[in-house]
């Protein structure tokens, strides 16, 4: 028929016909996808959460060492100290040279003058000697201390806890037959550090949990890039992408065995491996591509496609470095600065589809690995001669990475605390 | 970058491979919005929406049949809801000139070139344009083109009728 024909003709011209794209497109194509993700175009953003980790980091240790009135003794001559209690101990007479321990909340001690006193009573100015401090008691009786490892003193026996000089102030002294230090002549405590303290650092094993990590929903896609098949010459085009604006981020779980180490009376070093659990869930799509070369020619083939609820589970073995610096020290009681430094490595990315058709798990594999700031303040509480219990909130920045779309990667500055059991085996 | 390569990367916001696929696809698709539009800005308006709305639902693309095609069905889309917020979409019932037409002869489209006819389309009006289009250019049935504009049938028949031969007209005065 005619108008069949003119149609055809018509179809002819018009089907494949291109046309010069007129300028600003483009652009406004872009913008509009840069506002649906969330985009900015701003100067990068993370730089300066970067550096502002980094920086709080390093301006916790600072404060710790600068401000803090105690962190201005010369803890250098200080030892480490061992966890312990305080071993008060007590001639049953004077000059007898017989000991008894008694102990640390006595109220009353026979010191010897050569020996490290403890006042025990506040309203007493105890007399300093020059090769040791000294402590007046006011009664009759006194007792010598023989810290047995260099302790803090307690400060729960209050009794003990005023020094005071003639004219002396804290600070050092020089040594005696027992040397010993205080460190700072002041009303709160007093540290004495004994011969028998001056050996390699105190060394403790830790056992630790996240206690607490921000944890949230978010609108970030979270695109994630499947590595290929090796098997495949080709590039694979297998990919799982989201649907939906929405993620869902689990709270962070993370367990972790640790060490530390006093290289310096108020400074330790730490180290040790944990373990992070990672999850989000999100609708997604996977769709699986496979790509073979044929006579040179590469081709590819969609032969699978789901649509449904994701849930990713990730697995992160990770080894921090970290700094403490003890700015509080007493007897049972430490208060510290914490700075330190991680690298983890995605051990396993797991992806769980379930439709209502069928059901996909797909495990990625993930190259890199992910690095990490972290500063925190902590309190440690000893229970007992070799135990006790800390708990350190802290902040934590998680640099950019070939990482997997996680929480870490939708929020990089993360607060949390950790909390755990130290163990004291030296 | 071959196709497939090419979606996927777009599909998980590789900016570069979107602006490369933007390449390859916006000269046709700007030609199919050009015959749906009014005028050259509204035909950049749809263009601009269409790749956006490619760009987030590429995902529903499965991978069987043509990407191109798949594509041109959302600027289409895009189009007729252009044409919807105008109001440009209402269609009369009237096929009494379209019958009277019907049987006289064809003009030879030989005489011009794609310019002119494009020019011609555009200057139809909405409603007899967006039928012609659908029918003639991209294939749809009247039963498919009268679900799309929520009109009958006979309406999409009548229209396409029209449009033919006001551009038989056109052609032959030129």
């Amino acid at each position: 028929m005619l108008d069949q024909d003119f149609d055809k003709k018509v179809r002819l011209m018009l089907e494949d016909a291109v046309e010069e794209v007129p300028e600003g497109v483009w652009e406004g194509v872009s913008g509009a996808l840069d506002k649906a993700a969330g985009k900015k175009k701003a100067p990068p953003v993370f730089w300066w959460r970067m550096f502002g980790g980094v920086a709080a980091a390093a301006a916790a240790v600072l404060l710790g060492v600068f401000l803090w009135p105690g962190g201005k003794g010369d803890f250098s001559k200080v030892e480490s100290q061992a966890v312990a209690p305080v071993a008060v101990v007590v001639p049953t007479a004077p000059d007898s040279g017989t000991e008894q321990p008694v102990a640390p909340s006595s109220k009353t001690a026979d010191i010897k003058d050569e020996a490290p006193k403890i006042i025990v009573s506040s309203s007493k100015m105890p007399e300093i000697k020059d090769e040791a401090p000294e402590i007046i008691i006011p009664s009759s009786k006194t007792a010598e201390n023989q810290p047995a490892e260099g302790q803090v003193q307690d400060e729960e026996s209050r009794t003990t806890d005023t020094v005071a000089d003639n004219g002396q102030q804290g600070g050092e002294q020089q040594a005696g037959p027992r040397q010993t230090t205080p460190v700072k002549a002041g009303r709160e405590r007093i540290r004495y550090v004994s011969e028998d303290s001056r050996r390699a650092g105190a060394l403790s094993l830790s056992l630790s949990g996240n206690a607490f990590a921000t944890g949230r929903k978010s609108v970030e896609p979270g695109v994630t890039r499947l590595a290929a098949p090796a098997k495949f010459r080709a590039p694979v085009h297998t990919g799982i992408t989201p649907v939906s604006k929405e993620t869902s981020y689990g709270m962070p779980f993370t367990v972790g065995l640790g060490v530390k180490y006093y290289v310096l009376p108020r400074l330790a070093v730490g180290t040790g491996v944990n373990y992070t659990l990672l999850t989000r869930s999100f609708v997604g799509t996977y769709n699986e591509v496979q790509s073979s070369v044929e006579d040179g020619v590469e081709h590819s083939a969609l032969v699978r496609s789901v649509t449904s609820d994701v849930f990713n589970d990730q697995h992160y073995i990770g080894v921090p470095v970290s700094l403490f610096y003890d700015f509080v020290q007493t007897g049972r009681v430490r208060v510290y600065v914490r700075a330190d430094g991680m690298v983890e490595k995605n051990v396993r990315s797991h992806y769980r589809f379930h439709s209502a058709s069928e059901s996909v798990s797909y495990v990625e594999k993930v190259r890199g690995v992910q690095w990490s700031a972290g500063a925190g303040l902590g309190l440690e509480v000893r229970l007992g001669k070799y135990v006790g219990i800390y708990a350190d909130p802290g902040v934590r920045y998680y640099f950019k990475g070939n990482q997997p779309a996680s929480l870490r990667t939708a929020q990089p500055l993360m607060v949390d605390i950790n909390a755990g059991v130290r163990f004291n085996i030296n | 970058m071959d196709e497939v390569h090419l979606i996927s990367a777009c599909r998980q916001g590789d900016r570069t491979a979107q602006k490369e696929l933007f390449d390859l696809l916006s000269p046709k698709m700007y030609a199919v919005c050009l015959r749906y539009a009014g005028d050259t800005a509204e035909a950049k308006d749809i263009l601009q929406e269409g790749f956006i709305t490619v760009f987030t639902r590429l995902d529903s693309y499965s991978g069987s049949g043509s990407f191109e095609g798949w594509a041109r069905k959302i600027f289409v889309n895009t189009a007729l809801m252009h044409l919807r917020k105008k109001d440009a979409l209402r269609l009369g019932e009237d096929i009494s000139e379209a019958r009277t037409l019907a049987s006289e002869e064809a003009t030879p489209l030989e005489r011009i070139g794609y310019r002119q006819l494009l020019q011609m389309i555009v200057s139809l009006p909405d409603d007899m344009r967006t039928v012609f289009n659908l029918s003639v250019v991209e294939g749809y049935s009247h039963k498919e083109i009268a679900s799309m504009l929520g009109i009958t049938e006979t309406a999409s028949r009548s229209k396409l009728l029209r449009a033919r031969m006001r551009l038989q007209e056109m052609i032959k005065k030129m």
